[in-house]
């Protein structure tokens, strides 16, 4: 028995906004701790980790660790079907192959049961270790979101690089080449304005933007993004949700080759 | 010839032997047929001439002719005799000798131990039945001489019948059974141990059988065995009368292990009977005395460690094979042969194995596992650990962690009947002339995906870093050059970059 009653529906809404693009089939695990998902994309590029604690739920059940696999279009669509105000409950039945959605609106007079079928999905889990990351740059997520935008409409690829002065974004293509620089600023009057960098050595990786612009989609849950960068590990951009837990992304950067690449 | 009116009823289980004969490894003789059925031996032999009345053409048929001899009128003779030479053993015999059958099989077996092996195996399984469940052995209700002061109690508190022991044991039984008949006067007395030494659990108890059996019948031929020597230590008084079981069960574990060279006739005796008893266990798969067999593995654990991994261990690694290779597309990859760039492809997959050890370790691990101590000692003892499918549920305990270790999540996954989606490998060749591994979505059209496929092309100008394990890294190259044909490729000098893979940084847990 399953019972997730979360106030803030449209934070269920959000996530599943920013990750339907990237994946398409996931499991969501479920645990006496919280609803927690990983998933992959098809080509194994990158990965979605997503925790949502039990603390954050207004009402939390798990009797045992349950593991749902869901279309994540589908329950997107399903979504969608609740208001921005409303109460979602996730409801399943041990052993049951459906699992129900439940939006009350905030007034109590409307309330909306969906099931939807779940699925059988072969997955894996990868364990990530914690890791130290020579360069941690925290920014207001629209800042990021608009970045990538811009760069992507130059170039397939973004070099991000962490210097003492600040974080460079740099992309270039057939009409041309891009660079933005990030200086940190903690001076606004807003924190979440503030541009932050900590940065242990100077650190400079090549990654896809396609998938920078995808991961982008969950600016929506918080005002600020971290992006953790290591020469040898995969970029972590990571959007916290409110009290809740977290959404990171995963991506793991484009390494030069030595040979020339000739068609 | 044990003719006479057969019963209506008894010739309904006509369809049932003819079932049974269909088997052709089988051997039905009217002993085996009696407990199976629980009819007298009488109507066994009775059901036995219909049947090859009715099939006579097409089986073998061994008669047991007994009466006083000629030459020697002292003796009273019961001899088996195979069809042919019936009348030829007749001879032997005075004119009022009696002519039954003793059993029907496909051919006449080679080896006349296996004419009585399922009627051992088949007493066996019946003592080894729990003492609350009665059978035709144990309440002895066919048995010629009766005792009508017996109270019989099925609860089996108050066991008081004579020890239990196969009918009709003259002709063929005696001169292989000698471990149990010269126990057999005194038993009576030592009834009232039985049941609470039964009531042990499973292992102690049939260990204590074993040694049992060692002790007392240390004057009799046994066969003799390292490890049951040193945990002979069991001299408690308490002479059990050993039900049958425990001969199989050291029979068992002598096979477990390689057989001792020190042997004497004795033994080889006991291991053809042994593997009879293994042959006949085989073609009798849907007996129901396999769980029999389960408390003898139990019991004897200290000999059978190592049957224990056996068999099914193969089959799990390469399900487990399979989901690596599905799963992560480096596999693939040396698998597919490369057409062009062997060579390099070669180092380039030793780099991988390298760099991915753990994953290739695991499965290799898997693999010797089940080779380098199993698969030798199985080979061994083939006939034994194969044959027995007792050993079955011990073999699937021990197969869970390799399982847990490898597919935790999928083994969590709700079973339902809602639509399955699988990842499958395809190889294609491109418009490039390269061959391409793509993990791809089975039953799943929509073109939208298709363009986030793991596309991992294996040859030609693919040579990559050493540092870069993962195929899957060359998608977003591919999608370019072959897909938007360069229109906003990066026009950066350098040679070019590739899509590391996710999975070269983290590992499965």
């Amino acid at each position: 028995m399953l019972e997730l009653r979360l106030v803030q529906g449209s934070l269920l809404k959000k996530v599943l906004e920013a990750i339907r693009e990237l994946v398409t089939d996931a499991n969501f695990d479920c645990s006496g701790t919280g609803f927690s998902l990983q998933a992959m994309d098809s080509s194994h590029v990158a990965l979605v980790a997503l925790l949502l604690r039990a603390e954050g739920f207004e009402h939390y059940r798990c009797d045992r660790n349950l593991s749902m696999g869901m279309n994540l279009n589908n329950m997107a669509k399903m979504l969608r079907c609740a208001g921005n105000e409303d109460i979602i409950t996730i409801k399943a039945d041990d052993g049951s192959d459906t699992v129900t959605f439940m939006f009350e609106s905030p007034k109590q007079d409307k309330i909306s049961d969906f099931e939807m079928k779940l699925m059988d999905i072969d997955s894996e889990h990868l364990g990530i270790p914690d890791s130290e990351y020579q360069a941690i740059v925290r920014m207001p997520s629209a800042e990021f979101m608009r970045i990538c935008k811009d760069l992507s409409s130059i170039g397939d690829t973004v070099v991000i690089s962490v210097t003492k002065e600040g974080v460079k974004f740099s992309t270039s293509g057939e009409i041309g080449s891009a660079n933005i620089v990030c200086r940190q600023n903690q001076t606004v009057d807003k924190p979440e304005e503030a541009t932050i960098i900590e940065m242990q050595e100077p650190v400079s990786l090549t990654f896809a933007l396609r998938y920078m612009n995808s991961f982008t989609k969950a600016s929506s849950l918080s005002d600020q993004v971290t992006i953790s960068l290591s020469s040898e590990l995969p970029v972590v951009v990571e959007y916290k949700i409110a009290e809740m837990g977290y959404i990171r992304f995963y991506l793991a950067p484009k390494i030069e080759e030595d040979e020339e690449m000739k068609p | 010839m044990a003719g006479g009116a057969v019963d209506q009823s008894l010739l309904d289980l006509l369809p049932q032997i003819h079932a049974l004969f269909s088997d052709p490894l089988r051997v039905i003789s009217y002993k085996w047929l009696s407990r199976k059925f629980s009819v007298s031996s009488n109507d066994a032999k009775r059901l036995l001439q219909e049947f090859v009345n009715k099939h006579g053409a097409d089986l073998q048929v061994i008669y047991s002719v007994s009466g006083w001899l000629k030459n020697n009128p002292q003796n009273y003779c019961v001899k088996l005799t195979s069809g042919p030479k019936l009348e030829e053993a007749r001879q032997d015999f005075k004119h009022s000798c009696s002519v039954q059958i003793y059993s029907i099989q496909a051919c006449i077996p080679k080896d006349t131990a296996v004419l009585w092996n399922p009627e051992f195996v088949q007493a066996e399984e019946l003592f080894d039945q729990p003492f609350d469940q009665d059978n035709c052995l144990r309440d002895n209700r066919f048995c010629g001489v009766l005792n009508s002061f017996v109270k019989r109690t099925s609860s089996g508190k108050h066991v008081s019948s004579l020890p239990p022991k196969p009918l009709n044991s003259t002709v063929a039984v005696t001169h292989s059974k000698p471990s149990v008949t010269p126990k057999e006067q005194s038993v009576t007395a030592r009834q009232h141990d039985l049941p609470g030494s039964a009531k042990q659990g499973a292992g102690n108890k049939s260990e204590k059988d074993n040694s049992m059996v060692l002790d007392k019948a240390g004057n009799a031929p046994v066969v003799k065995e390292p490890s049951n020597g040193s945990k002979n230590k069991a001299p408690n008084g308490k002479a059990l009368p050993s039900n049958g079981g425990s001969l199989a069960n050291m029979w068992d574990r002598a096979s477990a292990k390689p057989k001792p060279t020190n042997s004497t006739a004795v033994a080889s005796v006991a291991a053809t009977a042994d593997a009879q008893i293994c042959a006949k266990e085989e073609a009798d798969a849907d007996s129901s005395g396999d769980e029999q067999g389960v408390k003898y593995k139990r019991g004897s654990s200290n000999a059978n460690n190592r049957k224990r991994r056996a068999v099914f261990d193969f089959s799990d690694d390469e399900e487990d094979d399979n989901i690596v290779s599905i799963a992560s597309p480096e596999l693939p990859e040396q698998c597919t042969p490369d057409p062009v760039t062997e060579t390099a492809e070669d180092t380039e997959v030793n780099q991988k194995n390298l760099e991915n050890k753990e994953d290739v370790q695991n499965s290799v691990k898997g693999c010797s596992r089940g080779v380098d101590s199993d698969f030798t000692s199985e080979c061994k003892t083939k006939i034994a650990s194969t044959v027995n499918n007792s050993g079955i549920t011990l073999k699937e305990k021990s197969r869970d962690p390799p399982i847990n270790d490898n597919k935790q999540t999928s083994t969590a996954e709700p079973a339902s009947t809602s639509p399955k989606r699988r990842k499958v490998l395809k190889t294609r060749i491109d418009e490039r002339g390269r061959e391409v591994t793509e993990v791809i979505w089975e039953g799943e059209p929509s073109a939208g995906d298709k363009a986030e496929k793991n596309v991992t092309p294996t040859a030609a100008n693919g040579a990559t870093l050493p540092s870069k394990p993962q195929p899957a890294a060359n998608t977003d190259k591919i999608k370019a050059s072959s897909k938007t044909a360069g229109n906003k490729k990066p026009a950066n000098n350098k040679a070019g970059t590739k899509q590391g893979s996710i999975m070269s940084f983290f590992k499965k847990v």
